[in-house]
């Protein structure tokens, strides 16, 4: 069993990690449905993410990237886009050249489901608060990592803090 | 506030609009009415023009009504902030400002009537760790057709 503190949390808390990660069962844009079930055995990394969030758009590309460079080690790279149009979506995703599934949380609960407790950012809904987050789950379907925004200071829109963990975590080849 | 606010309050209550209380345009004048925005400490908005054409700049919206025509409103000048590791600036408002709006009464409106002018304002605000979904407010404006 993975222990909590296994993995040190980058902004000095750890929420959800150590969690299974909620089941979920959602559209993506390409018209594929996409399980949670389905994901078991792999490695996933999951953005949560919206057209018009200026700290999405800082990190689309780094994100982009680092589906193209993990994805040769087996990673899933999935973005879940939170309550938007399928078309606004569509078109962002084109700018942003992004080629990972995105599925669409088009009522927002599931991203709710992923969210930290109401203590955190408490005068948020819980989807704001996990927009712009990035989450590992291991092959077993557990929380490994979640970014989430303390300050400014703590965005990593080049994604460094991710890719650290994602190398910490990832079986040596 | 007593009670459980509904979870649609909380974004709304980042920016608040402030119509100017007593306005008297003369028939046949361009007035420009300044419309007051005042943003919650810690956040901004999205301003306008934006220049990633994905985000969303703040917008008012006001219809005419009777003799009193509406032109394009005027955004003041943006403040530019840049997020960590990002290569491009954000142009945002925060604090307080004003967004003029050009209204022109007909020569042949009544001295004395007053008319309310309906529209909203849409907007997109973040603060230094998190972005709220857009929300939009309801504006209203009365302008009062003042003697010749």
């Amino acid at each position: 069993m993975l222990l909590a503190w296994s993995l040190p949390a980058a902004a000095g808390w750890n929420y959800r990690i150590g969690e299974l990660a909620p089941e979920f069962q959602l559209e993506a844009l390409d018209g594929n449905v996409y399980r949670s079930a389905e994901l078991k055995g792999k490695w996933v990394v999951v953005s949560f993410m919206t057209s018009w969030c200026p700290f999405c758009n800082a990190a689309a590309p780094h994100f982009e990237k680092l589906n193209q460079e993990y994805g040769k080690l087996g990673v899933k790279a999935l973005i879940v886009d939170v309550s938007e149009k399928p078309d606004i979506v569509s078109g962002w995703v084109a700018k942003q050249k992004l080629t990972c599934p995105v599925l669409l949380d088009s009522t927002g609960a599931v991203t709710t489901s992923y969210a930290p407790p109401p203590d955190f950012v408490p005068d948020l809904k819980r989807e704001e608060v996990m927009i712009a987050s990035f989450m590992i789950i291991d092959p077993e379907g557990t929380i490994r990592f979640l970014a989430l925004n303390e300050d400014l200071a703590s965005f990593d829109a080049r994604l460094i803090k991710l890719r650290a963990a994602l190398d910490r975590l990832l079986p040596k080849q | 506030m007593l009670g459980a606010a509904p979870a649609d309050v909380l974004a709304l209550e980042v920016v608040s609009v402030l119509p100017p209380p007593n306005v008297e345009v003369k028939p046949g004048v361009v007035a420009r009415i300044a419309i007051q925005v005042v943003v919650k400490p810690g956040y901004h908005v999205q301003a306008n023009p934006v220049e990633n054409p994905s985000l969303i700049p703040i917008t008012l919206k006001i219809d005419g009504a009777g003799p009193v025509s509406v032109g394009e409103p005027l955004y003041p000048a943006a403040k530019r902030l840049r997020l960590p590791g990002d290569s491009h600036d954000l142009v945002v408002y925060d604090g307080a400002f004003a967004i003029a709006l050009p209204v022109k009464v007909g020569r042949d409106a009544t001295a004395g009537t007053t008319i309310p002018l309906k529209g909203s304002l849409r907007y997109q605000a973040c603060n230094d760790s998190h972005c709220l979904f857009p929300a939009t407010l309801p504006v209203v404006i009365s302008v009062k057709v003042a003697t010749r």
